[in-house]
Protein backbone atom coordinates (compact mmCIF):
# COMPACT_ATOMS: atom_id res chain seq x y z
CA UNK A 1 0.00 0.00 0.00
CA UNK A 2 1.37 3.21 -0.60
CA UNK A 3 1.44 5.76 1.97
CA UNK A 4 0.66 9.46 1.34
CA UNK A 5 3.35 11.75 2.74
CA UNK A 6 2.94 15.16 1.15
CA UNK A 7 0.23 16.95 -1.28
CA UNK A 8 1.78 20.12 -2.56
CA UNK A 9 -1.07 22.56 -3.85
CA UNK A 10 -0.59 24.05 -7.68
CA UNK A 11 -2.28 25.30 -10.49
CA UNK A 12 -4.22 22.75 -12.77
CA UNK A 13 -3.32 23.82 -16.37
CA UNK A 14 -4.18 20.58 -17.83
CA UNK A 15 -6.65 17.93 -16.45
CA UNK A 16 -6.18 14.47 -15.89
CA UNK A 17 -4.98 12.06 -12.87
CA UNK A 18 -1.54 9.89 -13.19
CA UNK A 19 1.23 8.54 -10.82
CA UNK A 20 4.12 7.40 -12.40
CA UNK A 21 8.17 7.61 -11.45
CA UNK A 22 9.64 10.93 -11.53
CA UNK A 23 12.50 12.12 -14.07
CA UNK A 24 13.80 15.76 -13.04
CA UNK A 25 15.75 18.51 -14.84
CA UNK A 26 16.54 21.64 -12.92
CA UNK A 27 17.46 23.47 -16.21
CA UNK A 28 14.50 25.28 -18.84
CA UNK A 29 13.85 22.48 -21.52
CA UNK A 30 13.82 22.28 -25.12
CA UNK A 31 11.94 19.67 -26.86
CA UNK A 32 13.12 20.87 -30.35
CA UNK A 33 16.11 19.33 -31.52
CA UNK A 34 16.21 18.20 -27.55
CA UNK A 35 14.28 14.89 -27.76
CA UNK A 36 13.95 12.19 -29.69
CA UNK A 37 10.58 11.42 -30.96
CA UNK A 38 11.47 8.17 -31.88
CA UNK A 39 12.70 7.28 -28.59
CA UNK A 40 12.01 9.77 -26.08
CA UNK A 41 15.66 9.92 -25.12
CA UNK A 42 16.80 13.16 -24.26
CA UNK A 43 19.20 14.24 -27.03
CA UNK A 44 20.00 18.30 -26.45
CA UNK A 45 23.35 18.32 -25.35
CA UNK A 46 23.50 20.81 -22.51
CA UNK A 47 20.56 19.43 -20.74
CA UNK A 48 21.50 18.10 -17.18
CA UNK A 49 19.14 14.91 -18.07
CA UNK A 50 21.18 14.01 -21.48
CA UNK A 51 20.43 10.23 -22.55
CA UNK A 52 17.70 9.89 -19.92
CA UNK A 53 14.28 9.37 -21.50
CA UNK A 54 11.24 10.77 -21.31
CA UNK A 55 8.70 8.37 -21.99
CA UNK A 56 5.61 7.23 -19.17
CA UNK A 57 7.65 9.57 -16.96
CA UNK A 58 6.14 12.33 -14.76
CA UNK A 59 8.26 15.04 -16.14
CA UNK A 60 9.56 17.94 -13.94
CA UNK A 61 11.83 20.98 -14.93
CA UNK A 62 10.97 24.50 -14.53
CA UNK A 63 10.34 25.74 -17.93
CA UNK A 64 9.83 24.95 -21.48
CA UNK A 65 12.52 27.04 -24.08
CA UNK A 66 13.74 26.83 -27.88
CA UNK A 67 12.33 26.95 -31.01
CA UNK A 68 8.25 27.95 -31.70
CA UNK A 69 8.42 23.84 -33.72
CA UNK A 70 8.56 22.89 -30.07
CA UNK A 71 5.32 22.22 -29.86
CA UNK A 72 5.26 19.98 -32.76
CA UNK A 73 8.59 18.20 -31.73
CA UNK A 74 6.54 17.60 -28.43
CA UNK A 75 3.64 16.33 -30.20
CA UNK A 76 5.28 13.96 -32.29
CA UNK A 77 7.14 12.55 -29.30
CA UNK A 78 3.49 11.50 -28.10
CA UNK A 79 2.02 10.37 -31.43
CA UNK A 80 5.50 7.87 -30.90
CA UNK A 81 3.30 6.82 -27.74
CA UNK A 82 7.35 8.14 -26.25
CA UNK A 83 5.89 11.16 -24.47
CA UNK A 84 6.03 11.35 -20.55
CA UNK A 85 3.32 10.63 -18.26
CA UNK A 86 2.53 13.88 -16.95
CA UNK A 87 4.41 17.63 -16.65
CA UNK A 88 5.66 19.63 -13.80
CA UNK A 89 6.60 22.84 -14.24
CA UNK A 90 7.02 25.81 -12.05
CA UNK A 91 5.62 28.38 -14.74
CA UNK A 92 4.76 26.33 -17.89
CA UNK A 93 5.27 28.03 -21.41
CA UNK A 94 3.60 28.08 -24.59
CA UNK A 95 5.07 25.22 -26.33
CA UNK A 96 4.46 22.69 -23.60
CA UNK A 97 0.88 23.81 -23.21
CA UNK A 98 -0.29 24.24 -26.54
CA UNK A 99 1.41 20.45 -27.52
CA UNK A 100 -0.39 18.71 -24.27
CA UNK A 101 -3.87 20.78 -25.25
CA UNK A 102 -3.11 19.48 -29.58
CA UNK A 103 -2.26 15.62 -28.16
CA UNK A 104 -5.81 15.72 -26.79
CA UNK A 105 -7.81 17.62 -29.49
CA UNK A 106 -5.86 15.22 -32.12
CA UNK A 107 -5.12 11.61 -30.71
CA UNK A 108 -6.96 12.20 -27.58
CA UNK A 109 -4.29 11.61 -25.64
CA UNK A 110 -4.37 13.51 -22.08
CA UNK A 111 -1.44 14.12 -20.11
CA UNK A 112 -1.74 16.30 -16.92
CA UNK A 113 0.34 19.68 -16.62
CA UNK A 114 0.78 21.09 -13.34
CA UNK A 115 2.13 24.53 -12.36
CA UNK A 116 2.99 27.26 -9.73
CA UNK A 117 3.71 24.73 -6.60
CA UNK A 118 3.34 25.99 -3.78
CA UNK A 119 7.10 24.41 -3.30
CA UNK A 120 10.14 23.41 -5.51
CA UNK A 121 9.22 19.84 -5.66
CA UNK A 122 12.63 19.18 -7.49
CA UNK A 123 14.45 19.77 -4.11
CA UNK A 124 12.04 17.24 -2.09
CA UNK A 125 11.94 14.53 -4.53
CA UNK A 126 14.66 12.66 -7.04
CA UNK A 127 14.28 10.85 -9.67
CA UNK A 128 12.49 7.73 -10.13
CA UNK A 129 10.19 8.54 -7.26
CA UNK A 130 6.73 7.90 -7.54
CA UNK A 131 4.12 10.50 -7.29
CA UNK A 132 0.79 11.72 -8.60
CA UNK A 133 0.27 14.32 -10.76
CA UNK A 134 -3.01 15.54 -10.26
CA UNK A 135 -4.34 18.19 -13.13
CA UNK A 136 -8.17 18.79 -12.18
CA UNK A 137 -7.08 20.12 -8.69
CA UNK A 138 -3.54 21.34 -9.27
CA UNK A 139 -1.89 19.78 -7.50
CA UNK A 140 0.71 16.61 -6.42
CA UNK A 141 1.16 13.88 -4.17
CA UNK A 142 4.27 12.37 -2.71
CA UNK A 143 3.83 9.19 -1.22
CA UNK A 144 6.38 7.76 1.31
CA UNK A 145 8.81 4.76 0.23
CA UNK B 1 -11.80 33.74 -20.52
CA UNK B 2 -14.68 35.60 -21.67
CA UNK B 3 -15.96 34.58 -25.11
CA UNK B 4 -18.65 36.34 -27.53
CA UNK B 5 -21.53 34.71 -28.34
CA UNK B 6 -20.01 33.92 -32.18
CA UNK B 7 -17.16 32.30 -30.22
CA UNK B 8 -18.96 30.28 -27.74
CA UNK B 9 -20.59 28.92 -31.45
CA UNK B 10 -17.65 28.47 -33.36
CA UNK B 11 -16.61 26.24 -30.19
CA UNK B 12 -20.01 24.33 -30.31
CA UNK B 13 -19.14 23.55 -34.12
CA UNK B 14 -21.33 25.86 -36.14
CA UNK B 15 -18.53 27.00 -38.26
CA UNK B 16 -17.37 23.39 -38.80
CA UNK B 17 -14.65 20.99 -37.08
CA UNK B 18 -12.20 22.61 -38.69
CA UNK B 19 -12.98 26.22 -36.87
CA UNK B 20 -14.33 24.22 -33.76
CA UNK B 21 -10.33 22.67 -33.44
CA UNK B 22 -8.91 25.55 -33.68
CA UNK B 23 -11.49 27.41 -31.52
CA UNK B 24 -10.92 24.64 -28.86
CA UNK B 25 -7.03 25.02 -29.37
CA UNK B 26 -7.13 28.76 -28.89
CA UNK B 27 -9.42 29.26 -25.95
CA UNK B 28 -7.09 26.35 -23.91
CA UNK B 29 -4.15 28.15 -24.49
CA UNK B 30 -5.72 31.47 -23.28
CA UNK B 31 -7.01 29.76 -20.42
CA UNK B 32 -3.31 28.08 -19.21
CA UNK B 33 -1.97 31.45 -20.05
CA UNK B 34 -4.84 34.22 -17.83
CA UNK B 35 -5.83 35.32 -20.82
CA UNK B 36 -9.62 37.64 -20.61
CA UNK B 37 -10.05 37.49 -24.14
CA UNK B 38 -9.55 36.88 -27.66
CA UNK B 39 -8.46 39.65 -29.94
CA UNK B 40 -8.47 40.26 -33.64
CA UNK B 41 -4.96 39.75 -35.78
CA UNK B 42 -4.93 40.88 -39.19
CA UNK B 43 -2.33 38.20 -40.21
CA UNK B 44 -0.62 35.40 -39.48
CA UNK B 45 2.55 33.67 -40.23
CA UNK B 46 2.41 29.84 -39.82
CA UNK B 47 5.27 26.87 -40.02
CA UNK B 48 5.15 24.02 -42.60
CA UNK B 49 9.05 22.98 -42.98
CA UNK B 50 8.84 18.59 -42.32
CA UNK B 51 12.23 18.48 -40.80
CA UNK B 52 10.64 20.14 -37.27
CA UNK B 53 7.06 19.23 -38.02
CA UNK B 54 7.07 15.71 -38.44
CA UNK B 55 3.97 13.71 -38.58
CA UNK B 56 2.21 15.06 -36.18
CA UNK B 57 2.74 18.26 -38.18
CA UNK B 58 0.80 16.71 -41.37
CA UNK B 59 -1.88 15.36 -39.40
CA UNK B 60 -2.45 18.53 -37.67
CA UNK B 61 -2.62 20.72 -41.01
CA UNK B 62 -3.94 17.72 -42.74
CA UNK B 63 -7.30 17.65 -40.67
CA UNK B 64 -7.64 21.61 -40.32
CA UNK B 65 -7.78 21.33 -44.34
CA UNK B 66 -10.00 18.28 -44.50
CA UNK B 67 -12.26 20.06 -42.46
CA UNK B 68 -12.65 22.72 -45.03
CA UNK B 69 -10.73 25.10 -42.74
CA UNK B 70 -9.59 28.43 -44.07
CA UNK B 71 -7.51 31.26 -43.30
CA UNK B 72 -9.48 34.72 -42.17
CA UNK B 73 -6.55 36.76 -42.11
CA UNK B 74 -3.52 37.09 -44.84
CA UNK B 75 -1.19 34.22 -43.72
CA UNK B 76 2.26 33.32 -45.06
CA UNK B 77 4.59 30.53 -44.72
CA UNK B 78 8.03 30.19 -43.37
CA UNK B 79 10.41 28.22 -45.45
CA UNK B 80 9.74 24.30 -46.58
CA UNK B 81 12.57 21.85 -45.62
CA UNK B 82 13.29 21.05 -49.18
CA UNK B 83 13.60 23.24 -52.54
CA UNK B 84 10.57 22.11 -54.29
CA UNK B 85 12.45 23.03 -57.89
CA UNK B 86 16.00 21.66 -56.74
CA UNK B 87 15.38 19.25 -54.63
CA UNK B 88 16.89 16.20 -56.42
CA UNK B 89 20.49 18.04 -56.72
CA UNK B 90 20.25 18.59 -53.21
CA UNK B 91 19.85 14.57 -52.95
CA UNK B 92 16.60 14.69 -50.32
CA UNK B 93 15.16 11.63 -50.52
CA UNK B 94 12.22 10.78 -52.18
CA UNK B 95 10.07 9.85 -49.49
CA UNK B 96 11.42 12.82 -47.23
CA UNK B 97 9.79 15.15 -50.76
CA UNK B 98 6.75 13.22 -50.47
CA UNK B 99 6.18 14.20 -46.21
CA UNK B 100 7.24 18.15 -47.48
CA UNK B 101 4.34 18.00 -50.35
CA UNK B 102 2.13 17.30 -48.33
CA UNK B 103 2.79 19.57 -45.73
CA UNK B 104 2.31 22.08 -49.26
CA UNK B 105 -0.88 20.67 -50.61
CA UNK B 106 -2.63 21.15 -47.00
CA UNK B 107 -1.47 24.51 -46.74
CA UNK B 108 -2.53 25.51 -50.10
CA UNK B 109 -5.85 24.31 -49.34
CA UNK B 110 -5.99 26.30 -45.77
CA UNK B 111 -5.27 29.46 -48.47
CA UNK B 112 -2.11 29.96 -47.28
CA UNK B 113 0.14 32.65 -49.15
CA UNK B 114 3.04 30.18 -50.25
CA UNK B 115 5.66 32.38 -49.49
CA UNK B 116 8.10 29.75 -48.21
CA UNK B 117 9.77 32.54 -46.34
CA UNK B 118 11.24 33.72 -43.25
CA UNK B 119 11.06 37.07 -44.02
CA UNK B 120 7.94 38.08 -44.64
CA UNK B 121 7.72 41.53 -43.80
CA UNK B 122 10.32 41.75 -47.03
CA UNK B 123 7.19 40.95 -49.05
CA UNK B 124 3.53 40.09 -48.96
CA UNK B 125 2.88 40.24 -45.04
CA UNK B 126 4.09 43.54 -43.84
CA UNK B 127 1.74 44.82 -40.07
CA UNK B 128 1.52 48.09 -39.57
CA UNK B 129 2.60 49.64 -35.89
CA UNK B 130 0.81 48.54 -33.31
CA UNK B 131 -1.46 45.85 -35.49
CA UNK B 132 -1.96 42.49 -33.32
CA UNK B 133 -0.79 39.63 -35.90
CA UNK B 134 -0.09 36.09 -34.84
CA UNK B 135 3.52 34.81 -36.16
CA UNK B 136 5.89 31.90 -35.74
CA UNK B 137 9.37 32.25 -36.78
CA UNK B 138 11.87 33.78 -33.90
CA UNK B 139 13.53 36.05 -36.54
CA UNK B 140 10.25 37.15 -38.13
CA UNK B 141 8.56 37.68 -34.48
CA UNK B 142 11.51 39.60 -33.67
CA UNK B 143 11.49 41.74 -36.62
CA UNK B 144 7.89 42.47 -36.53
CA UNK B 145 7.36 43.36 -32.63
CA UNK B 146 10.93 45.43 -32.70
CA UNK B 147 11.26 47.29 -36.07
CA UNK B 148 7.52 47.77 -37.03
CA UNK B 149 5.89 47.76 -33.57
CA UNK B 150 3.16 45.33 -34.28
CA UNK B 151 2.41 42.58 -31.43
CA UNK B 152 3.08 39.06 -31.48
CA UNK B 153 3.62 36.56 -29.01
CA UNK B 154 6.57 33.84 -30.43
CA UNK B 155 3.36 32.06 -31.58
CA UNK B 156 4.71 27.85 -31.35
CA UNK B 157 3.24 25.57 -34.34
CA UNK B 158 -0.39 24.62 -34.36
CA UNK B 159 -1.50 27.70 -32.25
CA UNK B 160 -0.02 29.74 -35.33
CA UNK B 161 -2.49 28.20 -37.89
CA UNK B 162 -5.50 28.21 -35.29
CA UNK B 163 -5.08 31.75 -35.19
CA UNK B 164 -5.02 32.41 -38.95
CA UNK B 165 -8.19 30.26 -39.14
CA UNK B 166 -10.22 32.04 -36.60
CA UNK B 167 -8.34 35.70 -37.25
CA UNK B 168 -8.28 35.78 -33.45
CA UNK B 169 -5.42 35.01 -30.49
CA UNK B 170 -5.94 34.76 -26.83
CA UNK B 171 -4.57 38.26 -25.09
CA UNK B 172 -1.21 37.93 -23.20
CA UNK B 173 2.23 38.18 -23.32
CA UNK B 174 3.28 40.82 -25.91
CA UNK B 175 0.08 42.03 -26.58
CA UNK B 176 -0.51 43.64 -23.80
CA UNK B 177 1.02 47.26 -23.24
CA UNK B 178 2.94 46.45 -19.56
CA UNK B 179 4.49 43.44 -21.25
CA UNK B 180 6.89 45.68 -23.29
CA UNK B 181 8.86 47.95 -21.20
CA UNK B 182 12.21 47.11 -21.27
CA UNK B 183 14.28 45.70 -18.50
CA UNK B 184 17.84 45.35 -19.92
CA UNK B 185 20.30 48.18 -21.14
CA UNK B 186 23.03 47.67 -23.78
CA UNK B 187 25.50 50.03 -24.45
CA UNK B 188 27.49 49.75 -27.37
CA UNK B 189 30.85 50.91 -27.50
CA UNK B 190 31.55 50.25 -30.63
CA UNK B 191 32.92 52.66 -33.84
CA UNK B 192 32.02 50.88 -36.79
CA UNK B 193 30.29 48.33 -37.24
CA UNK B 194 30.66 45.80 -39.92
CA UNK B 195 27.54 43.78 -41.47
CA UNK B 196 28.64 40.61 -39.16
CA UNK B 197 28.66 42.83 -36.02
CA UNK B 198 24.64 43.22 -36.19
CA UNK B 199 24.44 39.28 -36.03
CA UNK B 200 27.32 39.14 -33.09
CA UNK B 201 25.44 41.77 -31.09
CA UNK B 202 22.30 39.78 -31.76
CA UNK B 203 23.94 36.97 -30.16
CA UNK B 204 25.43 38.94 -27.35
CA UNK B 205 22.45 40.38 -26.71
CA UNK B 206 19.91 37.13 -26.57
CA UNK B 207 22.31 35.64 -24.54
CA UNK B 208 22.41 37.73 -21.97
CA UNK B 209 18.67 38.94 -22.14
CA UNK B 210 17.43 35.65 -22.27
CA UNK B 211 13.45 35.97 -22.49
CA UNK B 212 14.00 39.40 -20.94
CA UNK B 213 13.30 43.01 -23.35
CA UNK B 214 16.60 44.41 -24.20
CA UNK B 215 16.95 47.90 -24.81
CA UNK B 216 20.59 48.64 -27.01
CA UNK B 217 22.10 52.40 -27.22
CA UNK B 218 24.89 52.68 -29.72
CA UNK B 219 23.38 51.32 -32.93
CA UNK B 220 23.39 54.11 -35.60
CA UNK B 221 20.34 55.83 -36.96
CA UNK B 222 21.05 54.82 -40.80
CA UNK B 223 21.07 50.90 -40.07
CA UNK B 224 19.44 49.63 -42.35
CA UNK B 225 16.35 47.13 -42.52
CA UNK B 226 18.81 43.91 -43.57
CA UNK B 227 21.19 44.59 -40.61
CA UNK B 228 18.18 44.72 -37.96
CA UNK B 229 16.80 41.17 -39.54
CA UNK B 230 20.27 40.00 -38.73
CA UNK B 231 20.49 41.66 -35.23
CA UNK B 232 17.05 40.41 -34.26
CA UNK B 233 17.33 36.35 -35.46
CA UNK B 234 20.86 36.23 -33.97
CA UNK B 235 18.91 37.42 -30.66
CA UNK B 236 15.72 35.56 -30.92
CA UNK B 237 18.00 32.11 -31.41
CA UNK B 238 21.13 32.88 -28.83
CA UNK B 239 17.68 33.84 -26.31
CA UNK B 240 14.45 34.06 -26.27
CA UNK B 241 14.07 37.60 -27.52
CA UNK B 242 10.98 38.51 -28.79
CA UNK B 243 10.94 41.92 -28.69
CA UNK B 244 14.06 44.43 -28.52
CA UNK B 245 13.91 48.45 -28.45
CA UNK B 246 17.04 50.44 -30.20
CA UNK B 247 16.95 53.99 -28.87
CA UNK B 248 16.25 56.42 -31.82
CA UNK B 249 15.41 53.47 -34.08
CA UNK B 250 13.10 51.41 -33.42
CA UNK B 251 9.42 53.35 -32.97
CA UNK B 252 8.44 52.51 -29.53
CA UNK B 253 11.40 53.62 -28.23
CA UNK B 254 10.90 56.93 -30.28
CA UNK B 255 7.56 57.24 -28.93
CA UNK B 256 8.61 56.89 -25.70
CA UNK B 257 11.02 55.98 -22.77
CA UNK B 258 10.93 52.15 -23.58
CA UNK B 259 11.90 51.29 -19.53
CA UNK B 260 8.73 53.65 -18.66
CA UNK B 261 10.22 55.57 -16.77
CA UNK B 262 12.04 52.76 -14.36
CA UNK B 263 15.70 51.92 -14.18
CA UNK B 264 17.33 49.59 -16.59
CA UNK B 265 17.46 46.45 -14.19
CA UNK B 266 21.07 46.00 -15.24
CA UNK B 267 23.19 47.63 -17.85
CA UNK B 268 25.48 45.90 -19.92
CA UNK B 269 28.14 47.92 -21.75
CA UNK B 270 29.29 45.96 -25.36
CA UNK B 271 33.03 46.89 -26.29
CA UNK B 272 34.57 45.65 -29.76
CA UNK B 273 36.49 43.10 -27.81
CA UNK B 274 33.29 41.72 -26.68
CA UNK B 275 32.38 41.42 -30.64
CA UNK B 276 35.69 39.36 -30.91
CA UNK B 277 34.84 37.29 -28.00
CA UNK B 278 31.58 36.24 -28.98
CA UNK B 279 32.21 35.21 -32.86
CA UNK B 280 35.15 32.97 -31.29
CA UNK B 281 32.07 31.61 -29.17
CA UNK B 282 29.93 30.52 -32.01
CA UNK B 283 32.86 29.18 -34.36
CA UNK B 284 33.47 25.97 -32.91
CA UNK B 285 35.18 24.34 -35.63
CA UNK B 286 39.20 24.06 -35.43
CA UNK B 287 40.93 26.91 -36.85
CA UNK B 288 42.72 24.84 -39.49
CA UNK B 289 40.27 22.30 -40.61
CA UNK B 290 39.30 22.19 -44.17
CA UNK B 291 35.38 23.84 -44.72
CA UNK B 292 33.63 21.47 -47.14
CA UNK B 293 30.52 24.04 -47.58
CA UNK B 294 30.23 27.72 -47.29
CA UNK B 295 26.44 29.14 -47.24
CA UNK B 296 25.15 32.65 -47.01
CA UNK B 297 21.50 33.41 -46.83
CA UNK B 298 19.90 33.10 -43.30
CA UNK B 299 17.76 34.76 -42.55
CA UNK B 300 16.79 34.49 -46.54
CA UNK B 301 18.67 37.46 -49.03
CA UNK B 302 17.19 40.26 -49.67
CA UNK B 303 17.76 41.50 -53.58
CA UNK B 304 20.36 44.54 -51.75
CA UNK B 305 21.91 41.81 -49.85
CA UNK B 306 22.31 39.93 -52.83
CA UNK B 307 23.79 42.35 -54.84
CA UNK B 308 26.42 42.91 -52.31
CA UNK B 309 27.42 39.31 -53.06
CA UNK B 310 27.54 39.98 -56.79
CA UNK B 311 30.27 42.48 -56.05
CA UNK B 312 32.22 41.08 -53.90
CA UNK B 313 32.19 37.50 -56.55
CA UNK B 314 33.51 39.92 -59.49
CA UNK B 315 36.17 38.20 -61.26
CA UNK B 316 36.12 34.67 -59.02
CA UNK B 317 34.70 31.23 -59.46
CA UNK B 318 33.95 28.81 -56.33
CA UNK B 319 36.98 26.21 -55.80
CA UNK B 320 36.33 22.68 -57.05
CA UNK B 321 36.57 21.06 -53.36
CA UNK B 322 33.62 23.17 -51.74
CA UNK B 323 30.02 23.91 -52.30
CA UNK B 324 29.03 27.32 -51.81
CA UNK B 325 25.24 27.44 -50.99
CA UNK B 326 23.06 30.89 -51.31
CA UNK B 327 19.55 31.12 -49.81
CA UNK B 328 16.90 33.76 -51.04
CA UNK B 329 13.27 33.65 -51.53
CA UNK B 330 11.80 32.45 -54.68
CA UNK B 331 10.57 35.82 -55.01
CA UNK B 332 13.77 37.05 -54.44
CA UNK B 333 16.08 34.70 -57.00
CA UNK B 334 13.52 36.45 -59.57
CA UNK B 335 14.64 39.67 -59.42
CA UNK B 336 17.86 39.13 -58.83
CA UNK B 337 17.99 36.56 -62.40
CA UNK B 338 16.08 39.95 -64.01
CA UNK B 339 18.80 42.46 -62.41
CA UNK B 340 21.56 39.83 -64.01
CA UNK B 341 22.54 39.10 -60.26
CA UNK B 342 22.21 35.33 -60.87
CA UNK B 343 23.11 34.01 -64.38
CA UNK B 344 26.70 34.95 -63.55
CA UNK B 345 27.06 33.23 -60.41
CA UNK B 346 25.55 30.15 -60.96
CA UNK B 347 28.42 29.89 -63.87
CA UNK B 348 30.82 30.67 -61.07
CA UNK B 349 29.89 27.61 -59.45
CA UNK B 350 26.99 29.19 -57.21
CA UNK B 351 24.38 27.29 -56.14
CA UNK B 352 21.81 28.85 -55.02
CA UNK B 353 18.36 27.23 -53.26
CA UNK B 354 15.03 28.83 -53.33
CA UNK B 355 12.24 28.15 -50.20
CA UNK B 356 14.35 26.77 -47.98
CA UNK B 357 17.69 27.44 -45.90
CA UNK B 358 20.91 25.58 -44.70
CA UNK B 359 19.37 25.81 -41.00
CA UNK B 360 15.88 23.96 -41.28
CA UNK B 361 16.96 21.50 -44.97
CA UNK B 362 18.29 17.73 -44.05
CA UNK B 363 21.60 18.96 -44.85
CA UNK B 364 22.99 16.27 -42.74
CA UNK B 365 22.70 13.89 -45.53
CA UNK B 366 25.74 15.24 -46.99
CA UNK B 367 27.72 14.22 -44.10
CA UNK B 368 29.92 17.87 -43.78
CA UNK B 369 31.91 18.14 -41.16
CA UNK B 370 32.63 21.68 -41.08
CA UNK B 371 30.74 24.14 -42.96
CA UNK B 372 30.97 27.98 -42.68
CA UNK B 373 28.32 30.78 -42.80
CA UNK B 374 27.93 34.66 -42.18
CA UNK B 375 24.90 33.98 -39.83
CA UNK B 376 25.19 34.02 -35.68
CA UNK B 377 21.54 32.14 -36.48
CA UNK B 378 22.68 29.37 -38.60
CA UNK B 379 25.77 28.84 -37.08
CA UNK B 380 23.91 28.37 -33.25
CA UNK B 381 20.79 26.03 -34.95
CA UNK B 382 23.05 23.83 -37.24
CA UNK B 383 26.03 22.23 -34.96
CA UNK B 384 23.18 20.02 -32.83
CA UNK B 385 20.87 19.86 -36.10
CA UNK B 386 23.34 18.40 -38.09
CA UNK B 387 26.06 17.15 -36.12
CA UNK B 388 28.55 19.21 -37.75
CA UNK B 389 31.47 22.11 -36.78
CA UNK B 390 30.88 25.75 -37.95
CA UNK B 391 33.03 28.67 -38.46
CA UNK B 392 31.16 32.03 -38.25
CA UNK B 393 32.89 34.61 -40.26
CA UNK B 394 31.98 37.80 -42.17
CA UNK B 395 30.65 38.00 -45.56
CA UNK B 396 33.94 38.39 -47.10
CA UNK B 397 35.98 35.76 -45.26
CA UNK B 398 33.01 33.14 -46.78
CA UNK B 399 33.77 34.24 -50.00
CA UNK B 400 37.12 34.41 -50.27
CA UNK B 401 36.69 30.65 -48.39
CA UNK B 402 34.50 29.66 -51.12
CA UNK B 403 36.23 30.92 -54.44
CA UNK B 404 39.35 31.50 -56.47
CA UNK B 405 40.19 34.29 -58.82
CA UNK B 406 39.35 33.30 -62.35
Amino acid sequence: MKKLKEIIKGRGVTPGYVEGSALISKQAFMFAHGVDPKSGDVTDIRSDILDKNIKGKVFIFPFGKGSTTGSAWFLETIREGNGPLAIINRETELIIATAIIMAKLLYGIEIPLVDRLEKDISDIIKDGDMIAVDGNKGEVRIFAD
Amino acid sequence: MILTDEEKGILDGKNGEADRLAMELLVGVGESFGAKKLISISSAHILAHFGSLHQAGIDFLEKLAENGGKCKVPTTVDPSSVDFERWEKFKIPKDYMEKQKRLRTAVEQLGVIPSWSCTPYQAYNVPRFGQNIAWAESSAVAYANSVIGARTNRTCFGLDISAAIIGKIPEFGLYLDENRIGSLLFELKIDKFSDLDYHTIGAIVGKRSGAKIPVIKGIPKDVTNDQLKCLGSAAASAGAVALFHILDVTPEAKLKDPFDGKKPEEVITITQKDLRDMENMISNAEPNSRVEMVTLGCPLLSVEELKTIFDKMKGRKVKKDIYFWIYLTKETYDLGKKLGLITPLEKAGVWFSTQTCATISPVKIWGFSHIMTNSAKCALVTPSEHNLKVSYRDTNECIVTATEPL
